[in-house]
């Protein structure tokens, strides 16, 4: 074994020291994704993330009154409050009226 | 130390006391995604004539039973079923990334395809069924199944754990 310190948590009716990856609930072997921030884009269209690298990150936008989609809007939508990130900020692309979004950071970069 | 309890692991090769985040395998300081449920939802669709320039609408929703806009995955926009008049299920995730066919009655104006959405009592399914300018189009009868992964994670609420 070379890595000699770490976790597992096995899943109920496994052995954590025999037990698959698959049936492991954690392993400190893998990274898992860790959330940085939440980030309310609704009425903003450029927010700095202080993160000081390219995060991973998820978002959830309003597609109609209540109803909110994760990730990019459908292409009959045109590219209607699409989200991106580079190192510095969050972008949220407006075409019309101001959209809600939600955007999750990670602390886990993007681009490693 | 403002919180004097909880767990760090390094990654390999990097301090545990490394203020950086992303040099982390795991922190309690912030937040994991933790899985509620998995499952499926289906849309049981008929077969069906839809005269030209009309369409349909099919849902089907699963309650979620979490406060807020919980996070869910995967995201499913314009998820195209090519086979719209076969018999065959059609697996949404399947298609998650097709984009409908860009062609004289389209796009996005006729055939079939799927949208997911989430509110804070539900995850719906969205199927959506329509001919074409000047051509009826036949659907087959089929369902249309949506594997959903739901986390216990709030998305509509503003956090900050660096």
């Amino acid at each position: 074994m070379s890595d000699v310190y770490g976790i597992k948590v096995s899943r109920q009716g496994h052995d954590v020291k025999s037990a698959a990856d698959t049936n492991l609930s954690f392993s400190s072997e893998f990274n898992t994704l860790k959330i940085a921030k939440i980030i309310d884009m609704t009425t903003e269209t450029e927010v700095a993330h202080g993160l000081g690298y390219i995060p991973t990150f998820v978002f959830l936008r309003c597609n109609k009154a209540g109803e909110y989609m994760m990730g990019n809007p459908p292409y009959t939508e045109g590219m209607l409050s699409s989200v991106y990130v580079d190192g510095t900020n969050i972008y949220k692309l407006v075409a019309a009226a101001s959209v809600a979004a939600y955007v999750v950071l990670f602390s886990d970069k993007l681009d490693e | 130390m403002s919180s004097p309890y909880g767990i760090k692991i390094s990654k390999s090769g990097h301090s545990v006391y490394d203020l950086s985040g992303s040099n982390l395998v795991l922190s309690s300081v912030g937040n994991t995604l933790k899985i509620k449920v998995t499952g499926t939802i289906t849309d049981s669709l008929p077969g069906e004539t839809i005269p030209e320039e009309t369409s349909k609408k099919y849902t089907a929703t699963y309650a979620h039973g979490l406060t807020g806009l919980p996070m869910y995955w995967p995201d499913i926009h314009d998820a195209y079923n090519d086979n719209y008049d076969s018999t065959d299920d059609f697996i949404v995730n399947d298609s998650a990334k097709v984009e409908p066919p860009v062609g004289p009655y389209s796009p996005w104006t006729s055939g079939e395809w799927c949208e997911v959405y989430i509110d804070s009592t539900n995850i719906t399914l969205v199927t959506n069924r329509a001919s074409a300018l000047g051509l009826a189009l036949t659907f087959g009868e089929h369902d249309v199944i949506y594997y959903y992964t739901i986390f216990y994670n709030r998305m509509d609420e503003e956090v900050d754990y660096t």
